[in-house]
């Protein structure tokens, strides 16, 4: 790609309005002026009588044109010259890294004629071993942003302009830094070579430092391990050796560290194996419910300001002492984890999740008694993922603002938007001269005089360090789009290296380190370079001296009446990937809202704030599930600042405790909507609103403090993708305890054994042969049948196959207001169901898709045959052949079918059908995601569908297909029996298998007439519609008694049929 | 036969005042020979107006896609399906009248027919405007036509009950339009034997199809009747039972019953005659056609309105008795709380389809109400009101809440295009029977000469005094009489 | 025919009670009706008249018949032979 911009005309090159204007307007005509229609109302709208009939006739014959118009051909242009290795239509794919701050997973990137377009876990990195998280399968997306920032600039002004050349940056740039005290602040830094630039960089410049800063912050955690373990730094943990997990808050599945490393751990331990199982046992207190929390066996919550306390009960417990809160449950609570850590010998974990040093030192002092130190916390390996510390980033506001700092260059970080007292730093920032070289013109970059945007990961030599001794590499997939450079290559420019770019240094950095190029080709096939033998786990040497003034600090902490939790979503996390229309639309696992940030609030708080009854009140809670139209509230810190934001009711919560999650709200304070879609991003306009501003800062730690909540007049509607949060005792999710499991494997199903029994002829069991009129079309099956097995118990609710599907299928994006409209178009959704207690439930969740029933209700409706059934079990779906009746999907008791309500790719008949719609029934999200930068993320192998057809999940059938291919060439028939498709291979737990299960020896065959027959259980089979995706019953390891259909519910079945009590969220 | 069309002197007359032949076609073509009233302006204009919104909300369907809708994910069908079955239920009045009555020699139904038949067709056509423009493809309706392709053996899906849609509705509108047509000729002929201009002598000629009243032409015109009468009959029972089999047919709990049939024909009737009621009162006073549409007919008509809608009330409550006693807990569900549960969010719609339907049209147990003008305008309008809101609660409230509770529907309110769409449709069927009224006969005028002598006024006046007391306490009398 | 003059007699009536026992008489006299212009369909005309029954109801039975047939032979011929 060129890095030259060329010119038509004075025009162009000069950008004046007019010139814009007919650029807009080049190939549009003026067909109709019904377009003023729209937004005036029929009766104010100008229609020239001459006209009157071309409007009638258009308006009847709209439909006739449309059928019988010839479409315009559009031409690909081959490959002048083919490069050798590229076959076309054949993916390739490259070892890489996701790194975004400090997050690294190891990854493998689809490359589809020089375009990547899917990224898959690394199975080599023995730390995230193939898995894969919601944010690193959406960071494809980002790759194609459109407000990525496409040259190097200068402010001019209000507004940036271009610098024509690197040289010419370089020099403005060195004339503007020199002599000066510089600043480096970044996010947490755990490339080798990059750090080793950095050192060479500063060192050329005497006086300056290098700053780290993460918007969550851990710096209560690295402080605690320094004051206990003499290490500032954050252990390896293994969650894969602790057979008693407690966690304090920390949300280890969800966003806490590294997630995805933890959830591939996490999950060694809670399969089912054998007829005797053994899972560990996961004991939660949390505030409000986090993934993590929903996931865990026994889940007690209390007040934030209480974390302390709790983990100076749970050592005491240790010892002997009982905890004496005035919660009962807590009380409990301690107590179990207590029993339970004592009794594990080692082989358990206590992590948490708060940023207060004095909860951390004592938390490290319960895994110091307990014996996890040497056992499931390794200070062998210490891992990289965060290294900020709060200080440093107060001191470096103080000293921007004292004028201390000549300048600051910032790669990485966005504490314009992410810090706590934002002002400040954009004050101190200011007065210093800024330097970005951040890919997009965020909150802070907006503030720097030189911007110098750095390429994609996915464009970028590179590696990474999370752990110790574990190397990661990145190579680049695709030529930069943009005319960007290496945040590397410009320190190498500024310090006077040698070394013309990070390119050549990476090479001879590795290459001096592997030795021969054979290990560096190899380094880079692999994409990750491990120890050769494993490294033994050890400890680190405790020290107890600061747990006695520890224990004292938290014994002073008071809370407040109604206390405020700050968390991260799994989807836009800290915010960096807020314009990430994939990750906007992707539903909050507990709340399965999109696109917001809300508070969320307990049924108890909203009885008393918003006089909403949402669980002994039917009417209001209805009312309040139906309507997308929520409450608006305005929460005040201690220190006056607020914001307002609509409330979620949601069980799970603390009842004094309100939560709402960071990341949202983009955009610098009082910009237009227009500057911060140009600037920020298309899909971030308008999602949620800044929660950071709540966070303080006490010095050392920076901790949110007590708040007001206060109902406001206004509502807010929330885009939700599930609105009723009870199974309603219907046989859609199974559930049991660990004991009631061991003790009797077949009593999990007994309700479905049993109405078999009384539904089959001769009281069989054999649902498909003997539940039916015709059993000789059940029979006979030959040749592949595709199934899937959903193990609800190791189903975390990470979303990453939702991801995966939308990247792997071109699901379409459709913004807030069609979501609020129920219009989403997920193939693949994740239910969440609560059951139990209401005030701390039990979570299921059920990964929900196409069924591929054998006997398919949807299939005998539509009237032109367009869905149909395949020889392999594939329900298929023909969109040319569709007419979109909807019949299909009313018929389809699962609901998985979805409708193109509207042009969401702009692949319609019809030209221009999206922007007269947009801000009235269509957001400009689906715009970003139907410009042509953003369209090379698409799957050539996948048809976009166009407006008014039914679409659903496919099985990824060009996956099977390439699978039969691939089997055929190589004469092997095995190949096609562990197929994956892209939910499954996403899948960080293993949850979703999926095979050929004509196939005696494949995964799905095994699990279901084999190794867990008695969990295997089909949704809602009583309606025999004979589905091929199985799922597996969710065992908890707890004592407490755990059904998602309650016995009560059988009696009162038996006496009545009466209402059961519902739940409602 | 001759028998058969005996008329007893004890009921009360069919055509009122002193009407002679002549005068009857002076009475009924006289709308057509003069300028349209203020009246029938207004009326046409509104319609018209209504007709174009309709046309625009379809544009902004067809151009920009079902999402102008507020349908959802959960909510397939709303106020699209709900319209064209209401509309399709109105349809089969007309072809009851004019079919099963003519079958059954009821006298009455001869000051009726012609318009009820019309509407019929209207009400047809309306209805058929609801599955073709919803449909997220339209320009690809054709699919739905089982024609030879070049697509390999690629045909419709004859298992659909959609597709059995296609060929009920497009069978019931040829056999309504033509039966309504040849019945209309001997009357043409009239208008074009009257005709003053040249345009109107061209048009009802050619309209007319040459027809001279030759015992032949009657003769053939009878039987024609009788075989179309006979088609039609079976036509009108199987239409709404394939409209049922829609739901009937699928296995959305609330849909998936087996007396929807039935169900379907008694409130098809019954809507359709509180319709022809609507147009009927308004009919006779605006073209001041009091003396041929009389209060026996209007009575006539009650009679049948509070029988369809007792039986629909009784299938009603038998539905919701089964899915008691099927204890099948999505159908339960379905009932007890979707749609029983006032408290629930649609559980308004199910009690207003309750009063509407069930509670009010008993006030037709009273004859003095049954003759009352106004009470029955009212009736004739809160019982369509009441199976509008059937086929809502039939649909929506099924669909809303089904199987999987995770895919439980948000609200589902219209958006203004699909009212807009709504709308429309009242507009095509008003402004076509406007229209209709303006140039055609809308009653049947040969018809109703044929019954003057046995039910005309003036034939009456032979009545003794003790006659002329309540007619139906005679009712005994009259069937001893008759032997 | 001789001569090849015809020689009609036209006459009207204004009531079918009077026109029944006209035509009775008339055909009975020998004379050919040759047609009847009613304003109404007079019932029974027809048969005084001595005009032969239609056969449009036979007409009417073979052409439903020959619909039903194909319409049953066409899905048949769709869902059994030409599907796969």
């Amino acid at each position: 790609m060129s890095n030259k911009k060329y010119w038509q005309s004075f025009g162009e090159l000069n950008q004046t309005e007019n010139f814009q204007q007919s650029a807009e307007k080049e190939f549009k005509e003026e067909l109709l002026p019904l377009a003023d229609m729209d937004d005036k109302g029929i009766l104010d709208a100008k229609a020239p009588r001459r006209d009157f009939l071309k409007y009638l006739g258009f308006s009847t014959a709209a439909a006739t044109i449309a059928a019988s118009c010839e479409m315009p051909v559009r031409k690909a242009v081959p490959y002048v010259q083919k490069p050798d290795t590229l076959i076309p239509g054949v993916a390739d794919y490259y070892a890489s890294t996701y790194v975004n701050g400090g997050d690294t997973i190891a990854v493998v990137v689809k490359q589809r004629d020089g375009r990547p377009i899917k990224i898959e876990g690394n199975e080599l990195s023995s730390i995230t071993q193939g898995a894969t998280n919601a944010q690193a399968q959406a960071s494809v997306l980002d790759l194609y942003d459109n407000t990525r920032l496409r040259y190097p600039m200068q402010k001019d002004g209000k507004d940036f302009k271009e610098v024509t050349s690197f040289d010419n940056f370089d020099k403005m740039v060195g004339d503007a830094i020199a002599g000066k005290a510089i600043v480096l602040l970044t996010s947490t830094v755990n490339s080798p070579s990059t750090l080793q630039i950095i050192s060479e960089f500063l060192a050329k410049y005497p006086g300056s430092r290098h700053v780290e800063y993460d918007a969550v912050s851990y710096s209560g955690m690295l402080l605690a391990n320094e004051a206990t373990y003499g290490k500032k730094a954050i252990p390896s943990y293994h969650f894969d050796n602790a057979k008693v997990i407690v966690s304090l808050g920390a949300d280890f599945l969800g966003t806490w560290l590294s997630p995805t490393e933890f959830t591939k751990q996490y999950a060694v331990n809670r399969k089912i194996k054998g007829e005797k199982p053994e899972i560990s046992q996961h004991i939660h207190f949390e505030s409000m419910m986090s993934l993590t929390g929903s996931n865990a066996d026994d889940r007690f919550t209390h007040k934030p300001s209480e974390t302390g306390a709790i983990a100076v009960a749970i050592l005491n417990a240790l010892n002997g002492t009982a905890p004496s809160f005035a919660d009962k449950k807590l009380n409990e609570g301690v107590k179990l984890a207590a029993d339970k850590l004592k009794a594990a010998a080692g082989n358990a974990l206590v992590v948490s999740g708060s940023n207060d040093v004095n909860v951390q030192i004592i938390v490290n002092a319960i895994n110091e008694a307990i014996g996890a130190n040497g056992k499931t916390i390794n200070w062998a390996i210490t891992s990289n993922y965060r290294k900020g510390i709060d200080a440093d980033m107060a001191k470096l506001v103080e000293d921007m603002n004292s004028g201390a700092v000549g300048a600051v260059l910032i790669h990485g970080v966005n504490p314009a938007y992410s810090y706590s007292d934002s002002k400040k730093f954009i004050a101190g920032l200011n007065k210093a001269v800024g330097i970005s070289f951040n890919g997009t013109m965020d909150e802070t970059t907006e503030q720097c005089k030189y911007v110098i945007p750095s390429h994609h990961w996915l464009e970028s030599w590179g590696d990474a360090e999370p752990k110790t001794g574990y190397i990661s590499i990145l190579q680049p997939t695709i030529n930069p789009l943009f005319k960007t450079r290496a945040f590397q290559t410009s320190l190498l420019k500024w310090s006077g290296s040698v070394t013309p770019d990070y390119e050549t240094y990476f090479k001879t950095y590795w290459a001096a380190k592997l030795v021969s190029s054979d290990n560096y080709n190899k380094a880079l096939q692999d994409g990750v370079i491990e120890p050769t033998t494993p490294v033994v786990a050890s400890g680190a040497t405790f020290s107890n001296v600061k747990v006695p003034e520890a224990t004292a600090k938290i014994a002073a902490v008071k809370g407040g009446p109604i206390e405020v939790v700050l968390y991260e979503k799994i989807s836009v996390g800290n915010g960096s990937q807020a314009n990430n229309p994939w990750l906007q639309e992707l539903p909050d696992p507990i709340t399965k809202v999109t696109w917001d940030n809300y508070v969320v609030m307990s049924p108890a708080m909203a009885k008393v704030v918003l006089d909403i009854d949402v669980q002994g009140n039917q009417k209001q809670a209805d009312a309040y599930e139906v309507t997308p139209e929520k409450p608006v509230v305005k929460v005040t810190a201690a220190d006056g600042k607020f914001v307002e934001l609509p409330v979620l009711i949601i069980p799970g919560i603390h009842k004094d405790v309100i939560a709402i999650a960071v990341g949202y709200g983009r955009g610098t304070e009082g910009a237009t909507k227009e500057k911060v879609a140009e600037y920020i991003g298309r899909s971030a306009v308008g999602a949620g609103k800044n929660a950071y501003p709540l966070v303080s800062f006490d010095g050392t730690n920076l901790y949110t403090s007590v708040v007001k909540v206060e109902k406001t007049a206004a509502t807010y509607p929330l885009a939700q993708t599930q609105v009723h949060g009870s199974n309603e005792n219907r046989p859609v999710i199974y559930e049991t305890s660990l004991a009631s499991f061991i003790a009797n494997p077949e009593a999990v199903l007994e309700e479905i054994t049993a109405e078999k029994l009384a539904i089959t002829a001769g009281g069989s069991t054999d649902f498909v042969n003997d539940a039916t009129m015709y059993p000789d079309l059940m029979q006979e099956k030959p040749g592949i049948k595709w199934g899937m097995s959903i193990d609800l118990s190791t189903c975390t609710g990470c979303s990453a196959c939702v991801v995966a599907c939308s990247a792997e299928n071109n699901v379409s994006v459709v913004g807030k207001l069609q979501v609020q409209r129920a219009h989403e178009m997920h193939w693949l959704r994740i239910d969440r169901y609560f059951t139990g207690d209401m005030e701390n439930p039990d979570v299921v969740f059920q990964p929900m898709l196409c069924q591929h029933c054998d006997n398919a209700p949807c299939e005998n409706v539509c009237p032109v045959a367009a869905t149909n059934h395949s020889s392999e079990g594939l329900n298929q779906m023909t969109y040319n052949r569709c007419i979109g009746t909807r019949y299909c999907a009313n018929n389809c008791p699962y609901k998985v079918r979805r409708f193109n309500w509207l042009d969401y790719t702009g692949a319609d008949s019809f030209a221009d059908n999206q922007q007269p719609l947009i801000g009235v029934d269509m957001d400009e999200s689906v715009l970003q995601m139907n410009d042509d930068l953003t369209r090379m993320v698409l799957n050539p192998d996948v048809t976009v569908r166009s407006r008014g057809v039914i679409e659903k999940c496919s099985f990824c059938v060009q996956r099977l297909q390439e699978s039969k291919l691939n089997a055929k060439k190589a004469g092997d028939a095995s190949l096609i029996r562990n197929v994956k498709v892209a939910c499954a291979q996403a899948c960080p737990t293993n949850a979703i298998s999926f095979s050929n299960v004509n196939d005696k020896e494949s995964d799905v065959y095994k699990i279901r007439h084999v190794e867990q027959k008695h969990r295997n259980f089909y949704v809602m089979e009583q309606l025999h519609v004979l589905p091929n995706v199985s799922y597996l019953a969710k065992i908890k390891n707890t004592e407490r008694k755990v059904a998602a259909v309650t016995e009560e519910h059988h009696e009162e079945k038996k006496e009545t049929g009466k209402k059961e009590e519902k739940a409602h969220a | 036969m001759s028998l058969l069309k005996y008329e007893s002197q004890l009921r009360e007359p069919l055509v009122d005042g002193d009407k002679d032949y002549h005068q009857v076609t002076e009475d009924i073509v006289r709308p057509i020979e003069m300028k349209p009233s203020r009246l029938w302006y207004i009326g046409f204009y509104i319609s018209v107006a209504l007709l174009l919104f309709g046309v625009y909300s379809i544009y902004r369907e067809v151009t920009y896609g079902i999402g102008q809708w507020n349908l959802n994910k959960t909510i397939g069908w709303g106020w699209d399906i709900t319209n064209f079955v209401w509309w399709v239920g109105i349809g089969h009045a007309g072809t009851l009248i004019s079919a099963i009555l003519l079958l059954f020699r009821q006298g009455w139904r001869t000051g009726v027919n012609r318009a009820a038949e019309a509407m019929t067709i209207f009400a047809v056509m309306c209805a058929g405007q609801f599955p073709i423009w919803h449909m997220g493809r339209v320009w690809m309706a054709f699919f739905v036509l089982p024609y030879p392709n070049s697509r390999g053996p690629l045909w419709v899906n004859f298992n659909s009950p959609l597709l059995w849609d296609v060929f009920a509705i497009s069978t019931y509108f040829t056999v309504s339009l033509l039966f309504w047509y040849s019945g209309l000729l001997p009357d043409l002929a009239t208008v074009r034997d009257r005709a003053k201009t040249k345009f109107r002598k061209m048009f009802y000629g050619v309209a007319a199809f040459g027809w001279t009243g030759s015992t032949k032409h009657w003769q053939r015109h009878e039987s024609l009747s009788l075989v179309l009468a006979g088609l039609s009959t079976p036509l009108v029972l199987s239409v709404h039972t394939i409209v049922s089999f829609d739901f009937a047919t699928s296995i959305v709990p609330g849909w998936h019953t087996t007396i929807f049939p039935p169900y379907f024909v008694a409130g098809a009737v019954f809507s359709g005659f509180a319709m022809v009621q609507t147009l009927m009162i308004v009919v006779r006073k605006v073209l001041n056609l009091q003396d041929y549409i009389t209060l026996g007919h209007i009575e006539a008509m009650n009679k049948v309105i509070v029988l369809t809608g007792s039986i629909v009330g009784c299938a009603y409550l038998t539905e919701l008795f089964i899915a008691w006693y099927g204890q099948n807990p999505y159908e339960w569900y379905a009932f007890s709380q979707n749609r029983a549960n006032l408290f629930s969010p649609y559980g308004w719609s199910y009690w207003l389809m309750m009063f509407c339907n069930v509670v009010s049209p008993q006030l037709f147990w009273s004859r003095k109400l049954r003759r009352n003008i106004t009470v029955t305008f009212f009736m004739s309008i809160i019982v369509n009101i009441g199976m509008w809101f059937e086929r809502f609660v039939i649909i929506v409230t099924s669909v809303y809440r089904d199987y999987l509770p995770s895919s439980w529907s948000t609200y589902y309110s219209p958006s203004i295009w699909e009212i807009g769409f709504y709308l429309g449709t009242f507009g095509l069927f008003f402004t076509c029977f406007f229209l209709f009224a303006k140039y055609f006969p809308v009653i049947a005028i040969a018809e109703i000469k044929s019954i003057l002598k046995t039910s005309g006024e003036n034939y009456k006046a032979k009545m003794t005094d003790i006659e002329k007391e309540d007619a139906e306490k005679f009712y005994v009398a009259e069937v001893e009489h008759a032997h | 025919m001789a001569g090849g003059i015809k020689k009609f007699v036209v006459g009207s009536f204004d009531d079918e009670a009077v026109l029944f026992p006209a035509v009775k008489n008339v055909r009975k006299a020998g004379y050919k009706i040759h047609d009847v212009f009613t304003p109404f369909p007079v019932h029974g005309l027809d048969h005084a008249m001595g005009l032969r029954e239609t056969s449009l109801h036979t007409a009417g039975f073979i052409y439903a018949i020959t619909g039903t047939t194909t319409a049953l032979s066409g899905i048949s011929y769709i869902l059994v032979h030409d599907c796969h």
